[in-house]
């Protein structure tokens, strides 16, 4: 018993190790005496930790939260007080893992309808509800903050299409549309160069174009064109904040016959100074 | 997510909003089911995932301490009434990972061929005992540390240890057609 717990101290060091970097050889150096007998144990521990991953089916998810929904919506029909119900309400909650479900049992080709659904659409809840799983079923950091941008450019085109429908201005769309794109460019600290630099940029164009987009509006009231206006100057304080990170150099002028200095973009820094409201 | 986000999280999950319910599944869904893959037959891992999320939504107003580690002992929980349910004590075999074996075994000729491919890695997991099984999912598939698995498994951290070794030799019996000794 003694020798077994022995050995297992051992193997569990050597496995930190490991999993700290190094190689099998040099996590056994140190215990000569027990390599032969730990060896093919760190070796099986090394391929399981290589066993693929399963594949992750949004209909499997999917088939999840409609469980969910309808367990949400048994427990809160025994409930004497309703309780704050959000865009996802639970009715909608549920009908939408369903639909989505159905889709995904009949084919992509009902896709069009989704990706055309605008707010006050039936299908419109489940456009928001497949971003969101798509959103956190994707787990590398800039696919991520390139699904943001997607969600931004959506929200526009929706707010688009609102105000021609309505002739009215949804703020809260606006609100959406810079919310993904802060927090898209809010990714690129944790990214390595050149998807930095290439997120930022992307996000600084589509901020641009966001304002242009923006002045074309049609309004004929003047709190619609105060509203316009708000956004429009939070997408221009927007693009100045990350072009000056793109290129940190820009708002200074050097001192003549002087080399100016090397700038290091403080990106962590740079990230705190993002316009709010 | 931080610590803070998924306590905000939480907290509005058990205030029953549906949205932060649904984060909190499609964060942990991928995590769970790559659990139930390695810990049940792969045609039963996406339902007795579901299963585990609905037995969260259900108690998640007791949840304390690591929520990871809570949910992990929920899933077992799962598998262990699934076993108990079904009557077999240990995993079943992942049928389409035989059926392919047996069909590649079939169209060879050369018999040590045939035993190596049926006794794969996969396949030794799912010969371990019940508690080995579970320390190789979370230590080994999962990736958690000794800490989180102590946690999960409610064992001191030398018995983690033990274990680990017991598992991992008995996999390397099973690996090169010894006797195994089970032993938890």
């Amino acid at each position: 018993m003694e020798r077994e717990q022995q050995l297992a101290d051992t193997l569990d060091a050597c496995l930190d190790h490991v999993r700290g970097g190094q190689t099998i050889d040099d996590a056994l150096s140190e215990h000569a005496a027990d390599a032969d007998a730990l060896r093919p144990l760190l070796d099986i521990a090394t391929r399981l930790e290589s066993l693929p991953d399963p594949n992750v089916s949004l209909a499997g998810l999917m088939n999840t939260l409609g469980r969910l929904g309808s367990q949400t919506l048994a427990t809160s029909r025994t409930e004497p007080t309703p309780r704050k119900v959000r865009w996802f309400s639970r009715p909608v909650w549920t009908r939408a893992a369903a639909i989505v479900l159905v889709m995904f049992l009949i084919g992509w080709g009902t896709a069009n309808a989704l990706a055309n659904a605008m707010p006050g659409d039936f299908l419109y809840p489940v456009k928001l509800f497949t971003e969101r799983a798509r959103f956190f079923l994707t787990l590398n950091t800039e696919d991520q903050a390139e699904l943001r941008i997607v969600f931004s450019s959506r929200r526009l085109r929706e707010a688009v299409a609102q105000q021609q429908r309505t002739g009215e201005v949804d703020p809260q769309l606006l609100k959406d549309m810079l919310e993904e794109a802060r927090l898209a460019v809010l990714a690129a600290p944790e990214l390595p160069e050149p998807g930095r630099q290439l997120l930022v940029s992307r996000a600084a164009h589509l901020t641009d174009y966001q304002h242009d987009a923006l002045g074309r509006f049609v309004v004929n009231n003047n709190a619609q064109r105060q509203v316009i206006t708000q956004y429009r100057d939070m997408c221009r304080q927007r693009g100045q904040w990350m072009r000056q990170m793109l290129d940190p150099a820009s708002d200074s002028v050097p001192p003549p016959q002087q080399q100016p200095p090397e700038r290091q973009p403080n990106w962590r820094g740079w990230r705190n100074d993002c316009p709010m409201w | 997510m931080n610590d803070d986000e998924l306590m905000g999280l939480l907290e509005r999950a058990r205030a029953g909003e549906a949205e932060a319910l649904t984060a909190l599944c499609a964060r942990y869904y991928p995590k769970l089911l790559k659990y139930m893959r390695y810990r049940v037959a792969a045609d039963l891992a996406e339902d007795l995932t579901s299963e585990v999320f609905v037995r969260v939504l259900k108690n998640l107003g007791e949840q304390r301490g690591s929520f990871p580690a809570w949910l992990f002992r929920i899933a077992e929980r799962v598998v262990v009434d699934h076993r108990r349910a079904a009557g077999a004590k240990k995993r079943t075999v992942m049928t389409t990972m035989t059926d392919q074996h047996e069909h590649q075994a079939e169209d060879r000729t050369d018999v040590a061929e045939t035993v190596a491919a049926k006794i794969d890695l996969e396949q030794a997991i799912g010969e371990l005992s019940n508690d080995q099984q579970q320390l190789v999912t979370l230590k080994f598939i999962e990736g958690l540390g000794n800490d989180d698995v102590s946690a999960i498994m409610d064992r001191s951290p030398g018995a983690i240890r033990v274990l680990q070794f017991r598992a991992l030799s008995a996999l390397r019996d099973l690996l090169t057609g010894k006797e195994v000794r089970y032993g938890t």
